[in-house]
């Protein structure tokens, strides 16, 4: 495997979400949670020619990332963007992160002290997390990484991920339905390697 | 094959490491390749609250890999046993 260079990029820039509920949403991020409403853009319709006028403004997350939103005025939600109560509705979120546990214990305090409904507090692998939704029931997560990554979790997940890749790529031999799979090929793979590099050591 | 798994050399997946050490017949290897391997047979188990994982980490334990077959894997306890040939 060639290691490739990375294209220069330097965080979040911003992340953009339509939005309907347009004093609600400055109400919550501005006002709740604190974060600065940075930048508003007000605009004619351009581009498509049924592009509604809007509005898309900024409110700083920290670190020079910024949480934004669209307000198309005048028109209605599409179907395509109504919120559904499922888990894969709530993978697309945004996380943001706090540098350690007694912040992330503290925006834990301050989200429910502004009468926001905190849904879980989660101790994953490698972060800790808190999750709560905004008015438009986007997810939004706040996150303590406890270590930072290393190489053996890079090489640990190039291992996950080529032994899925393969498993998916042969779907078309054999079903691929179960994580199972997954640690079986996994495990296959790094048993022959793991044996060699015992005779060698 | 006896049952294995493979346990990523990481602080949060180490329980099951020293969980397996305190176990009769159950063999630690390692860690090479960033990896240990725990081997026992005929049967591999852990227990989540002996572990101290949270659901998250232990729905998650057996991502570094695993030779053998799952025989039971609920909210507690795992069972790994030799797969069938």
């Amino acid at each position: 495997m060639t290691a490739i260079q990375p294209i220069p990029i330097a965080g979040v820039h911003h992340t953009a979400r339509p939005t309907w509920k347009l004093a609600e949403t400055v109400h919550f991020y501005r006002d709740l949670l604190g974060l600065p409403l940075v930048h508003a853009i007000s605009a004619r319709g351009w581009g498509p020619e049924d592009h509604a006028d809007f509005l898309h403004f900024f409110f700083d997350s920290g670190n020079g990332s910024t949480i934004a939103f669209f307000y198309y005025i005048g028109t209605t939600p599409p179907d395509f963007v109504a919120v559904r109560d499922d888990y894969r509705y709530r993978a697309s979120h945004t996380a943001w992160r706090v540098a350690t546990r007694e912040d992330l214990l503290a925006c834990r305090a301050k989200i429910e002290a502004a009468g926001i409904e905190v849904k879980y507090q989660i101790r994953h692998e490698v972060i800790e997390s808190i999750y709560f939704n905004d008015p438009n029931g986007y997810s939004l997560e706040v996150t303590w990484q406890v270590r930072p990554f290393e190489t053996v979790d890079r090489q640990d997940a190039t291992r996950t991920i080529e032994a899925a890749v393969a498993l998916e790529n042969a779907r078309g031999a054999a079903p691929f339905d179960a994580i199972d799979q997954v640690w079986t090929r996994k495990g296959a793979a790094l048993a022959a390697e793991f044996d060699r590099a015992a005779e060698v050591s | 094959m006896m049952p294995s798994i493979f346990v990523l050399d990481v602080p949060e997946f180490l329980p099951l490491v020293e969980h397996a050490r305190s176990l009769p017949g159950c063999k630690v290897e390692g860690p090479r390749l960033g990896y240990w391997r725990l081997t026992a047979s005929p049967v591999l188990s852990f227990r989540r609250k002996e572990l101290g994982f949270k659901p998250a980490v232990w729905h998650g334990a057996l991502t570094g890999g695993l030779v053998g077959h799952i025989t039971h894997f609920d909210n507690d306890t795992l069972t790994i046993e030799e797969a069938a040939s």
